[in-house]
């Protein structure tokens, strides 16, 4: 039950979504995009968040696409994460989506809702941050695109108003050899202490994870060590120094045993990566 | 606009319902107090699954839906399941013991079933698993719906 | 051997089953009346603070509040066992989720939103987070008026000036001989933080107060006589004007087995002259609000001669009870007068006690302590195997206790009081295929481990624990079963159809069972916990049947000319045993045998009979001695795991037990019940645990981050019975409810010991505690 008072909307344009965003700024208010809701519904019960307004993207075309087109992967970003999984044909985005939360819940949970989760996991950006995808963001100027790397974390990159409207990736990609490992505390529903997700492409290791930071991380430094690195414990031994910030040290797990668990899994990477290549 | 409560239709087990809701109600309450009790609050986080009903066929959490969502939309929950299959199996199987999570579960092995009437064991575990039983040990809910998939019960009327 | 029954063993079908699976059963927040009000708690941000300050101005400002409830309102302790707890808190909080003020409203969410409105200013106290911090002299008491508070049953020792809330004390034998013939001894110290019951169903009441002053009450509970009991001593109500209603019950594994919500419902309802009032539980009250299960910190020594044979116990059970001790003072006795599990020892001695902490408080867990001291006491039988070079299910054969030998509290055993735990053991050996190998090594690394555990458990009932029930008759000649046990999803109604069924010799679908409890119409009952209703209720349907056979029999003799003794009840009917053919039925006879003249004799057929349990005694404060509970349950369990080195990972991939039922009424029935206790206790084992901050707050009040053992990840579960009757047992039947659960910890924590090579001491066994552990880090 939330128990304050909100207005809800649901606009058919972007157009629309922008000037109701606008409009309750205007009035000094506080509005939010929703496109799951999930978050917001589990946030606002305990008034973490108290939006004015709830402004639903659900219902703008386009909003659910998720289609191969013109050498790309397109998804909207109020696909369903279950939607996603069956329909982008991608591999690996099916395997890590499927590690998010229950299958029910991936029936409500979007692509958007994950990547602008206030939640550090955001587990399904891992895939799109290894195939350097773009992201197409809505502005009040219109639509714009960007490249994954300079707008995700969203929460330090998309300014008021903006929202992410759709992701896309080179068709090409999908199918390159991919790693996926999640670590959790124990059920295997529950957040991540750490999951990471790897891919083989053209005779490149990309290494992207989850749950060790503040923010899922893409790391491109660590990925160039291996493949240079004579003895893959060179590499481990350094490992918190690809880090940006501190190693998450909560109550899903302790930073020391978040951080053997990584190097674990780097080195399991390293090895097939060696063992493939 | 302003936030007083709106009117909202909806189709709810076959009847078209009209509705006031508060716009920051969810759909659980909503139907509660409807007298639709079928679907049970367990945790109202999207945790428990024990409020599962089926919007348009699909598995949803009702304590995950904003009402001003549903409308327009063709629910489904526990009471309306005419189709007593899924109910006769869970109860050949002993697959309940305090029944708060029965008709979640239910909902969500009737769904399972039209989608996958043939569901091999990592998808049916994959579906059962969004919903949380305290009392039954679970091993009665897996031969419940086990039993439905080996007795082709949804296959020949529904694919 | 023949079967002599035609009910009793069968796998009869649940009752309620078809009501469940349709969906149709109402629980308690199912109905939805016209002009309910609704109340929500304002709960404590801290876990222990004084309270300088509620301001309640801002709440009133929200329309639809009818009233605003503070402890002032109601400045006096409860509590089952030592009234130590304010409905609402006074003064000061104790622990973080305390309730402090309550709102009535027309609308739950404005009753939400009022309550948020409060405003309480706290001067923060320090906070004890563990039982051995407030064991420690200089410790902060957190109940500085603890020598006033009412004892309200026997056997509650509190020490004023401490945060001990019970001391238990166990002293038999000489146990400093016990250490003189003792060649090896293994200590160690064990602990797990408060876990919760977590039922499906969060604890929900209603109460109305009526204008002649009856008290209406619907609450979920597995105890609506105890909720009458208690209402009626706290708020001087004569108990005849207290009715309790009691619905489906959406699981409860004994968390509703106390008394919380209803206080403050019946306050809320006080305050507003009366109204229908509505309190319902969110899954994060459920949680940390109401009462959660126990934690402990015990350390144990135990001694043996060179061949294995137990010598001297020395056990230290510290409880984490909690902010408050509820039943919790009952769970650290019971722990103490059953510490050394089924083993046979002369000297022993032991002092449980139930600590004060700033914790949320903690309540009757299914298996009332016994889960709990099984964990110590199995880890504590494995290290000594391992120390004397033993197989662990030698070491426990060697020394099982059985009749002749005397419990901790000195209870003589005989051929009947226990079951048989070798029998228990040897099955179970078996079944987890023990001899094929303890410790294999798989092809991809993993590593295979068995660990079991043997358990007994007697119920902690007070020593005039009772039960009832009333039969009466259709004109069909059906029957109808009103007995006060709740149905928790225990299947318990459909146990006692069946004595009922068994008893007449009558069709099961000839016997209406009111699932529901209404205490104005259902005879006394205690409460439905400790395993003891189909001992308690069984008797008194046995009781109950006999009566009504007795009086069918005299009516029928009218009838057939006859001597009741000529004649024989069965199939519906009143017939003479040596011809059946000459039978009337019972739908004749059972409102009044009417003559072809029109004239009528005998009336309603109404068979009551109750039963209660005999001989028990409160033990000695200084040394224990007294008899605990009628009996004891016996068992034995195992667990296999395959565990991953690499990462301190593992499964459980089977769960075998083995328990003496006496005799097993419903096999089937009986069987889930294992497997949900099974399921129970390994998930709490392995994963069930509350995470508190420095501050006392509890960070997982939510099924998200407050993990259980899910679908998928379940092991292949085992499920055995030996029958050794109990005497006096319903058709020779023991209680079995809670036992699924006790050993599962042991199990499971022996066999994890076992394969990460580490001596694991700690709940729940999570990957990183295997990890820390050795590493040498716990
Ligand atoms: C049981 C459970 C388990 C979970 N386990 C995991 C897990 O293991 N790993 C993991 O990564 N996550 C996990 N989650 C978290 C889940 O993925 C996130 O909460 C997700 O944000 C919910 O998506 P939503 O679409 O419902 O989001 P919403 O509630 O709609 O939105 C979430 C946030 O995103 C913003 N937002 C939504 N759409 C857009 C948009 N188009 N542009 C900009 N901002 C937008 C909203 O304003 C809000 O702040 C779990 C959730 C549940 C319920
Ligand atoms: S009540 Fe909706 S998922 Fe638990
Ligand atoms: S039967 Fe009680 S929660 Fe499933």
């Amino acid at each position: 039950m939330i128990s304050f008072d909100l207005q809800y909307f649901q606009p058919n344009t972007i157009e629309d979504a922008i000037n109701i965003y606008e409009q309750f700024i205007s009035e000094n208010k506080k509005p939010i995009y929703a496109s799951g809701g999930t978050e917001i519904i589990s946030r606002a019960r305990r008034n973490e968040v108290q939006p004015d307004a709830i402004i639903d993207l659900k219902n703008i075309p386009g909003f659910h696409k998720c289609e191969h087109k013109a050498g790309k992967l397109q998804i909207g970003s109020a696909v369903t994460l279950n939607h996603a999984a069956t329909h982008s044909n991608f591999p690996l985005l099916k395997t890590v989506i499927q590690s998010i939360a229950t299958q029910t819940a991936r029936n409500k949970i979007t692509i958007g809702g994950n990547l602008a989760s206030s939640l550090p996991y955001r587990e399904a950006v891992l895939p799109l941050l290894l195939t350097d995808s773009t992201i197409v963001l809505a502005t009040p100027k219109g639509a714009i695109t960007k490249n994954i790397h300079d707008v995700f974390p969203f929460n330090e990159h998309l300014k008021e108003l903006e929202l992410m409207m759709e992701v896309h990736l080179d068709s090409k990609l999908i199918k390159h050899p991919h790693f996926w490992i999640k670590k959790t505390k124990q059920s295997q529903i529950n957040y991540p202490i750490v999951s990471v997700a790897a891919m083989h492409i053209d005779n490149e290791i990309r290494i992207a994870t989850s749950g060790l930071t503040a923010n899922p991380l893409r790391m491109k430094q660590l990925e160039k060590d291996i493949l240079q690195a004579v003895e893959i414990e060179d590499c481990l031994d350094q490992i918190e120094s690809y880090l940006p910030s501190p190693i998450i040290d909560d109550m899903i797990a302790q930073s020391d045993y978040r951080l053997f668990l990584f190097k674990q899994i780097i080195k399991d990477i390293a090895i097939n990566w060696k063992g493939a290549s | 606009m302003n936030h007083l409560p709106q009117t909202i239709q909806v189709q709810i087990n076959g009847q078209v319902k009209t509705l006031m809701v508060r716009q920051a109600e969810l759909f659980l309450d909503t139907l509660r107090n409807a007298g639709l009790t079928g679907a049970k609050p367990g945790c109202k986080n999207g945790d428990c699954g024990s409020c599962t009903i089926l919007v348009d066929h699909i598995p949803i959490q009702a304590c995950q839906l904003f009402s001003m969502e549903v409308m327009d939309k063709n629910i489904m929950t526990i009471e309306g399941l005419i189709d007593q299959t899924v109910q006769k199996a869970f109860e050949e199987k002993w697959a309940l013991q305090c029944g708060y999570c029965t008709p979640g579960y239910i909902l969500n092995a009737y769904a399972l079933l039209q989608h996958h009437p043939n569901a091999d064991e990592e998808t049916m575990k994959q579906w059962l698993d969004s919903n949380i039983c305290r009392c039954t040990g679970y091993q009665e809910i897996i031969d419940a719906v086990t039993l439905l998939i080996d007795r082709n019960e949804y296959h020949e009327h529904h694919s | 051997m023949k079967q002599p029954f035609t009910y009793i063993g069968k796998d009869i079908k649940r009752i309620d089953l078809a009501e469940k699976a349709q969906g149709k059963v109402r629980y308690t927040d199912d109905t939805n009346i016209a002009g309910m009000l609704h109340a929500k708690l304002h709960t404590s941000t801290e876990a222990h603070a004084n309270i300088t300050e509620i301001d309640i101005s801002k709440a009133w400002e929200i329309a639809g509040v009818h009233a605003i409830i503070t402890g002032e309102d109601f400045p006096f302790p409860v509590g089952p066992m030592l009234a130590d707890r304010p409905p609402l808190a006074i003064e000061k909080t104790r622990y973080y989720g305390e309730p402090i003020a309550i709102v009535v409203a027309d609308t739950e969410q404005q009753a939400k939103r009022a309550a948020e409105q409060i405003q309480v200013t706290y001067e923060p106290l320090p906070i004890i987070q563990s039982p051995r911090e407030a064991m420690k002299k200089d410790a902060i008491t957190i109940h500085e008026n603890l020598g006033s508070y009412k004892v309200q049953v026997e056997g509650v020792h509190a020490v004023p000036g401490t945060n001990i809330a019970n001391h238990t004390k166990i002293r038999k034998g000489d146990i400093e001989q016990g250490w003189q013939q003792s060649e090896v001894m293994v200590e160690s110290s064990f602990s797990f933080s408060p876990a919760d019951h977590a039922a499906l169903e969060p604890r929900v009441a209603r109460v109305e107060i009526l204008p002649n002053g009856k008290v209406m009450v619907t609450t979920s509970t597995q105890g609506p006589f105890y909720v009458k009991k208690l209402l009626s001593e706290f708020f001087q109500i004569d108990a005849g004007n207290i009715m309790v209603h009691t619905p489906f019950v959406g699981g409860a594994f004994g968390g509703k087995g106390t008394v919380q919500l209803e206080f403050l419902a019946y306050l809320a309802s006080r305050a507003t002259g009366g109204k229908l009032v509505r309190i319902a539980n969110s899954r994060e009250e459920d949680m940390v609000t109401s009462p959660v299960h126990i934690g402990l910190e015990a350390t144990v020594k135990l001694g043996a001669r060179s061949d294995g044979t137990l010598t001297a116990a020395h056990y230290e059970f510290l409880f984490d009870g909690g902010a408050y001790s509820d039943m919790g003072a009952g769970m650290s006795k019971a722990a103490a007068v059953d510490c050394t599990g089924p083993y046979k020892l002369e000297h022993v001695s032991c002092d449980s006690y139930c600590m004060y902490t700033n914790h949320p408080y903690a309540t009757s867990f299914r298996g009332f302590g016994h889960p709990e001291l099984t964990f110590v006491m199995e880890r504590m039988m494995d290290l000594l195997a391992k120390k004397l070079n033993l197989d662990p299910i030698q070491l426990r054969l060697n020394n099982l206790i059985k009749p002749g030998d005397t419990t901790p509290t000195q209870v003589h055993l005989n051929a009947s009081n226990i079951g048989d735990v070798r029998a228990c053991l040897q099955q179970v050996k078996k079944s987890i295929q023990w001899d094929e190998g303890q410790r294999t090594k798989t092809t991809d690394g993993k590593i295979r481990t068995k660990g079991v555990a043997a358990f007994w458990k007697t119920s902690s009932t007070p020593s005039n624990a009772t039960a009832g029930v009333l039969l009466t008759f259709n004109t069909d000649g059906s029957v109808n079963l009103n007995c006060a046990a709740v149905e928790i999803g225990q299947g318990t109604k459909t146990v006692l159809a069946q004595i009922l069924a068994e008893k007449l010799q009558l069709d099961m679908n000839k016997i209406h069972v009111t699932i529901e409890v209404n205490t104005m119409y259902d005879p006394h009952q205690w409460k439905t916990v400790a395993s003891s209703t189909t001992y308690l209720a069984g008797r008194a349907v046995i009781a109950a049947a006999d009566d009504a056979i007795r009086q069918l029999l005299q009516i029928g003799s009218v009838a057939l000319k006859c001597l009741p003794d000529d004649l024989a009840v069965g199939n519906g009917r009143i017939y003479l045993r040596d011809s059946p053919e000459y039978f009337i039925p019972i739908k004749d006879v059972a409102t009044g045998y009417k003559y072809p003249n029109g004239n009528t004799v005998g009336g309603l057929i109404i068979g009551k009979g109750s039963h209660v349990v005999r001989h028990l005694t409160p033990i000695d404060p200084e040394t224990g001695f007294g008899k605990p509970g009628p009996q004891w349950t016996v068992g034995a369990q195992a667990v296999e795991v395959e565990y991953d080195p690499t990462d301190c990972t593992y499964r459980i991939l089977q769960a075998a037990t083995a328990l003496d039922a006496g005799k097993v009424i419903n096999p089937i029935a009986a069987r889930s019940q294992m497997r949900g206790g099974m399921y129970l206790g390994l998930s709490w084992a392995s994963r069930e645990t509350f995470v508190f901050d420095d501050q006392g707050k509890v960070l997982n009040p939510q099924f998200r981050t407050y993990d259980t053992l899910r679908l998928s990840e379940i092991p292949t579960y085992k499920v055995d019975f030996i029958e050794t009757p109990l005497i006096d047992g319903p058709y020779g039947a023991r209680g079995i409810g809670e036992y699924g659960v006790i050993g599962m910890a042991g199990a499971l924590a022996n066999s994890l010991s076992h394969a990460a090579d580490a001596e694991l001491t700690e709940l729940p066994l999570i990957p990183e505690l295997i990890w820390k552990t050795i590493k040498g880090e716990v």
